[in-house]
């Protein structure tokens, strides 16, 4: 039984080795298709090399460790890539005295991740550039209608801020 | 179903982790509606949590998963903490998008539009009308909460400690993930 977790460390440490190396290549598919698919793909070589190596091993307790493995790291990751809390942390890590104006935080930090993400919603085509300003697709109307269906599903009222949401009821 | 070489028959411990992490949806669905909805997202979800690590406590009991006590089961009963806490965290992910998600939020800002808006007015319909200033306000408070960073008249500054080392974390490991360029 510790073969099984030993077998499942070492294919999260291939795994951790292996994400960083891929993501420096340039890919046609997202960073978190890449963890995902990498993740997959080790998890399947190392369980069928164990098993070869090693004889009759139980499966769940290596794949526990691993999948819990891959989900930290994965959650590290996208909270770096994603995160405007971070983002604001980090770009204060660059300046002198860790220090910097409101203003340069917020365009750097928060109208830049806006524009970002529009530009994620124009190239998933659920929203369209127009001359006279953006537009909802149909594949947006249906991607929204979709959220709000979950959102009314799981009571949630509105999205977005931490606090407006916790505004409803003290978190 | 027990192969020549893997044995992927789940043990009592393990298949009753894999039913109350499966369980954490259905409890936030419960905990949404009628007389046990919880208000705020972010307590609701640790309610949730917090039930189906009862139901897990509940099924171990049930099925006597951990009877005789010995290394085999306490070595199943760490393996389904493992995936207890892999469900928390596959949940709390897409619960945090549903809740919180700014790209989603802007798309169903955008969906609520009858003609096309400019990108000002866009950026005005976030955070329920209110513009950045509000979004960005919500992020700064995390950051007050947690202790990164304080305000000091018109400027922010990281806190000489956590803030400081919580930054070096960070670009150290936007440089393991080759991130600096997205920053």
């Amino acid at each position: 039984m510790l073969t099984s977790y030993v077998i499942g460390i070492i294919a999260f440490a291939i795994h951790v080795v292996l994400v960083p190396v891929l993501l420096r290549f340039s890919w046609k598919i997202s960073p978190v298709a890449i963890h995902v698919i990498s993740a997959f793909a080790v998890h399947v070589a190392t369980t069928v090399t164990g098993a070869i190596f090693f004889g009759a091993i139980p499966y769940w307790q290596g794949a526990a460790l691993y999948w819990l493995g891959f989900m930290l790291y994965i959650f590290v990751f996208s909270s770096l890539y994603k995160s405007i809390s971070l983002k604001i942390i980090h770009n204060l890590s660059h300046q002198p005295k860790y220090s910097a104006h409101l203003d340069v935080i917020f365009e750097k930090c928060i109208k830049a991740s806006f524009t970002a993400r529009v530009d994620v919603l124009v190239e998933s085509s659920l929203a369209e550039r127009r001359h006279d300003g953006f537009v909802i697709t149909r594949a947006g109307i249906k991607t929204a209608d979709r959220i709000r269906w979950m959102q009314r599903l799981f009571g949630i009222e509105r999205s977005g801020l931490y606090f407006v949401s916790r505004d409803n009821g003290s978190d | 179903m027990t192969s020549r070489f893997i044995d992927f028959v789940p043990p009592p411990a393990v298949y009753t982790a894999i039913i109350s992490g499966l369980m954490i949806i259905i409890f936030l669905f419960l905990f949404s509606h009628g007389l046990f909805r919880v208000t705020a997202p972010g307590r609701r979800f640790r309610f949730a949590v917090f039930a189906s690590l009862i139901l897990w406590t509940v099924l171990l009991w049930l099925t006597d998963a951990l009877i005789p006590f010995n290394d085999l089961r306490l070595m199943d009963l760490i393996a389904g903490a493992f995936i207890i806490v892999t469900a928390v965290f596959v949940s709390f992910t897409a619960w945090s998008l549903l809740a919180w998600g700014f790209t989603l939020t802007m798309l169903l800002n955008l969906s609520q539009q009858d003609s096309a808006i400019e990108l000002d007015n866009w950026i005005n319909l976030y955070g329920g009308g209110q513009g950045l200033e509000r979004f960005f306000s919500d992020r700064m408070e995390v950051l007050f909460r947690y202790g990164m960073a304080v305000l000091n008249g018109n400027r922010i500054l990281l806190t000489p400690a956590r803030g400081v080392l919580t930054g070096r974390v960070v670009r150290l490991l936007s440089f393991f993930f080759g991130l600096q360029k997205d920053r």
